[in-house]
């Protein structure tokens, strides 16, 4: 399949997986910054919704001394055939031209899950309950993030509230609209070992241009030609052909997540 | 022409109309409106409004008072974030950190007193107001003061930390007869067990891993909870190519997984590597020679003996006793007292003969007392220095059944009282536990009356920073909403309820509101013209000389900024005691290990399989934390679930045990049902258990600290065999 080039003035995320200590400050840091509400009693690691899931990946005593990592999965901002926007009959699922960030329209979903069911990296989530907070918690949410009903289909947008912020203050400071804008997503200023970086290659926002490009930066599934946004790092080999579907797990329940 | 209407034309004009609607935009738009309709329905929450401002104040969940940058909308806040801290270096929260702002609603939150009373239904409550309380619990204690034969009165400080255990101290000396009860283990025991091989009298010390270089962590939570983590996670932030981390663990912790090197220990051994680590050092004569000479003990043979200590655990005979292969503990004694500044650290949980053969190996590579390493600090200035106070008494030191009335502080966030132990210090009959917290007991919390006090966030609290910092330092945790709810704080109940009941003997205090003892505070700080003010509004850090007054020092931390200590040129010529300052400390330590040494760690071939103790979702389960952490400990794998016994596929086979499979597991003191999941990180021969499991099969109840981290300790080993459950 071709691959093509993400345009320098789109934005990636770098997520350095020999930094990750699991620690899970992204996840909860991500949920109060998109107004996701708290695990419905009944809510599973498979029906909940956690827009940024981090999960354990085992060696299977393969490694290279490094016996697993974690792995933050965010969505994958696919670049080309981006499979949710194919399948959604709504056209719920735009991708921004401009950012590259893939956009779910909740007011359109229909929430018939196709895009779910494409979605290769299980980046999606459906809202199998009405969002609910504790009494009095409502109040301390995000006014810049709708809360999404039950029956629809959401994910990772790299903070689309943040980016809208961030808009709108360069415009009051003469930035021309076309020209990117600098902005960080929670996950991003929550990690505490900054193992997250996020940015344009172009702007070179916390050195992403050059993490990239580097030896250890790798992506996930790319035999799928997806190209996603999100380019991981590592040293070890077994992560980067973990990743890449070209080693397989020993047993089934070596992947955690 | 015919014109007549045919039922066929009426047919074909409805086929066509509704095949029509079809192919117009209509049904699409209705679609679309149904769609944002639905949006919108009256329960999902309508987002607040207004002028969006930041407010710095501190966090206090935890004893590390992390610096917090707080977003706020109409006065209130609706995210956390870190701000940068000069004192520790970081500038992040945890994950509990970051959802502090939701405890104010926790779902357990109560607003009232209540008053739970034993009925043969199980536990009724009943609301009544806090004067009412106050006057209850007032007549109690009148009574215990006029008849003392019917029990003790006690306060019991589930974290004793800074300015306001001090008041409770001091103001307890003031009433006849009153304890002030402690934890048996809480923070900064690791530290502190340091004062106990050092001869520096007033010197409390730091960890500064500026220049560390090799950490050896015995079983440390090195990047989750609080404690050491922050200090460990700057480092791994900001250099992480030059600091080498060798994690010792029973189990494939999130630190074992991301150190560099993990070394996978049997549980309830780490002392005879500690001890293995030192001979190889020791016999290789790897160790410092600055420090060997400062050790007064290292060559003494009275009395007792250092090096006959050690000379029990040669490499061969440790790797026997704890499964690591002799060679790795060779290559990493050599790693550890080369690759310096070298330092080992251990939980403030871990049995004391373990902390205190990592201090001997602190102590024997250099680290003690080394900029780069284990520093001297100074304490914080204090405003009461001379002031009597009553002493701590341990938990486990308290007479069982002598307690006729109790009132436990449970304003920490990390709550992880051990209740039957608190159970068994009452008397049988007529016993009263009061609890003072924001939040409804948990199950199994069995109290008589709740008095609520603020929420983390709503008042005013002194912030010391923890005890593992190297340096001392100060803030303010100012309340994020300006109008907070009625309330107050444990001491200010306790004031109260002691004035009601005429028990107090001198009226100190009792007058004092929170904000006159933080300025009392504040001036013994100023007073002393040490150290320096951090502003996170503008970066800036000042002297504290260059301020005008102690008023606008005051106003100045009231406004988010931090004071922290100057550094104190370390000593390094005070004397060093590998065994021990004192002969009994010295007895004590050589006891220990020479009882280890004879008994081992035998298994039962009735019960074959050793547990390995893990924290799951402990936070979450006794502690209380925002409900947005179900991301992790629901939502997620991410944390050990608390109903699964993990095995190593070999061991499940040799048990004939298979994945999902519903299994009993016995010891000798108990049995506990569990879930079969199989992994490969599990040390064969060993099941990992979580905490909550482990009541029902330990002999003594296993200790938990630093909740978030998730670590366990139990007080010996246990052995278990598992069967199959029956369906």
């Amino acid at each position: 399949m071709k691959s093509i080039e993400i345009s320098p003035s789109q934005y990636v995320m770098v997520i350095d997986a020999d930094r990750c200590t699991g620690c899970g400050a992204c996840m909860v840091a991500c949920a109060i910054e998109n107004n996701v509400a708290p695990a419905h009693p009944d809510a599973t690691d498979r029906t909940g919704v956690t827009w940024m899931k981090v999960v354990k990946v085992s060696s299977g005593n393969n490694g290279d001394g490094k016996p697993a990592c974690y792995l933050p999965l965010p969505c994958q901002q696919c670049a080309a055939e981006t499979p949710c926007v194919t399948v959604c009959p709504q056209n719920a699922v735009e991708v921004d031209q401009q950012t590259g960030i893939v956009f779910q329209m909740s007011q359109r979903c229909l929430g018939c899950r196709y895009c779910m069911a494409a979605c290769p990296y299980h980046a999606r989530y459906f809202n199998w309950w009405d969002p609910e907070w504790p009494e009095g918690m409502e109040q301390t949410l995000n006014p810049d993030v709708a809360p999404r009903m039950r029956g629809v289909v959401e994910k990772c947008n790299f903070c689309h509230g943040r980016y809208q912020a961030a808009r709108a203050s360069a415009a009051e400071h003469g930035q021309a609209s076309s020209d990117p804008v600098t902005y960080e997503p929670a996950c991003a200023q929550a990690c505490p070992t900054r193992a997250i970086k996020f940015g344009t290659p172009a702007n070179n926002e916390q050195g992403v241009g050059d993490l990239v490009h580097s030896s250890s930066a790798f992506r996930l599934l790319p035999r799928l030609g997806t190209e996603p946004r999100v380019y991981y790092l590592s040293k070890h080999k077994w992560i980067r052909q973990m990743a890449q579907m070209e080693k397989e797990t020993s047993t089934g329940e070596e992947v955690h997540g | 022409m015919s014109s007549a209407l045919s039922r066929r034309n009426i047919l074909k004009l409805a086929g066509g109309s509704a095949l029509g609607f079809l192919l117009s935009p209509m049904p699409w738009k209705m679609l679309d409106d149904i769609s944002i309709w639905t949006q919108n329905w009256s329960w999902i929450p309508k987002l607040r409004r207004g002028p969006v401002t930041h407010k710095y104040t501190s966090c206090t969940l935890c004893p590390n008072a992390c610096r917090v940058n707080a977003r706020m909308i109409s006065e209130t806040p609706v995210s956390l974030w870190g701000a940068p801290d000069p004192c520790v270096g970081h500038s992040y929260l945890c994950s509990v950190g970051l959802a502090g702002h939701h405890l104010a609603y926790h779902p357990s939150r109560v607003r009232n007193a209540h008053r739970f009373t034993a009925t043969e239904n199980g536990i009724s409550s009943e609301q009544l107001s806090v004067e009412d309380a106050i006057a209850h619990i007032a007549k109690i204690l009148h009574n215990i003061h006029v008849r003392p034969e019917e029990g003790e009165f006690a306060l019991f400080d589930c974290r004793p930390h800074g300015m306001v255990s001090d008041i409770q101290q001091i103001f307890l000396s003031h009433v006849l007869g009153a304890r002030y009860i402690v934890p048996d283990h809480h923070e900064g025991r690791f530290m502190r067990a340091l004062m106990e091989m050092t001869e520096d009298p007033g010197q409390s010390y730091g960890l500064d891993f500026s220049r560390t270089r090799t950490l050896l962590s015995f079983g440390v939570s090195l990047f989750e909870g609080w404690g050491i983590s922050p200090l460990v996670v700057e480092q791994f932030r900001s250099r992480r190519e030059e600091f080498n981390i060798i994690q010792i663990d029973h189990h494939q912790s999130s630190s074992s997984i991301v150190a560099d090197t993990h070394i996978a220990i049997k549980p309830g051994t780490e002392m005879a590597l500690a001890l293995g680590l030192a001979h190889v050092i020791v016999g290789e004569r790897l160790y410092d020679p600055a420090s060997a000479a400062r050790a007064v003990d290292l060559k003494r043979n009275k009395p007792f003996s250092f090096m006959d200590l050690t000379r029990r655990f040669p490499p061969g005979r440790v790797a026997s006793v704890t499964g690591i292969p002799e060679d790795v503990i060779v290559r990493t004694a050599r790693e550890f007292a080369s690759n310096r500044p070298a330092t080992a650290i251990a939980d403030d949980f871990a049995p004391a003969e373990l902390i205190h053969s990592v201090w001997i190996l602190n102590h024997l590579v250099g680290a003690t007392g080394k900029n780069g390493s284990v520093v001297q600090k100074r304490p914080l200035p204090q405003p009461w220095k001379g002031a009597h106070r009553t002493p701590p008494t341990r938990l486990r030191n308290v007479p069982d059944h002598s307690l006729r009335l109790l009132m436990i502080d449970a304003s920490a966030a990390d709550t992880t009282v051990s209740w039957p132990d608190l159970r068994r210090k009452m008397r049988a009959e007529n016993a009263t536990i009061v609890l003072c917290s924001p939040y409804r007991p948990k199950r199994g919390e069995s109290v008589d009356y709740l008095i609520p006090i603020h929420a983390p966030y709503e008042t005013v609290r002194a912030n010391p920073s923890g005890e593992y910092v190297a340096t001392s330092a100060f803030q303010i945790s100012t309340p994020l909403w300006s109008k907070s709810e009625e309330g107050c704080e444990t001491w200010q109940i306790l004031q109260r309820v002691v004035s009601a009941s005429d028990a107090m003997t001198k009226e100190e205090f009792a007058q004092l509101e929170p904000e006159e003892l933080l300025r009392l505070q504040c001036d013994a700080i100023f007073n002393s013209k040490r150290g320096t003010i951090h502003h996170p509004n503008n970066d800036e850090t000042i002297p504290l000389g260059s301020v005008l007054s102690s008023g606008d020092f005051y106003a100045t931390l009231m406004e988010g900024a931090a004071w922290s200590d100057d550094g104190v040129a370390t000593s390094t010529n005070g004397r060093l005691f590998l065994m021990g300052k004192s002969t009994s400390s010295a007895q004590r330590f050589a006891e220990s290990v020479l009882a280890f040494d004879n008994a081992g760690i035998d298994s039962n071939p009735s019960f074959p399989l050793l547990v390995v103790p893990v924290g799951e979702d402990v936070a979450a389960r006794f502690g209380h934390v925002s409900p947005i952490l179900s991301k992790i400990y629901q939502e997620s794998d991410l944390k050990p679930r608390s109903r699964f016994a993990y095995l190593h596929h070999e061991t499940a086979r040799r048990f004939k045990l298979a994945a999902e499979q519903r299994v009993i597991i016995h010891s000798p003191h108990g049995a506990t049902e569990a879930i079969v999941r199989c992994d490969s990180s599990v040390r064969p021969d060993t099941v990992q258990l979580s905490v909550s499991q482990l009541d029902a099969i330990s002999p003594t109840r296993p200790r938990i600290i630093n909740s978030y981290g998730g670590r366990v300790y139990t007080d010996q080993p246990i052995f278990v065999r598992i069967e199959r459950a029956r369906s």
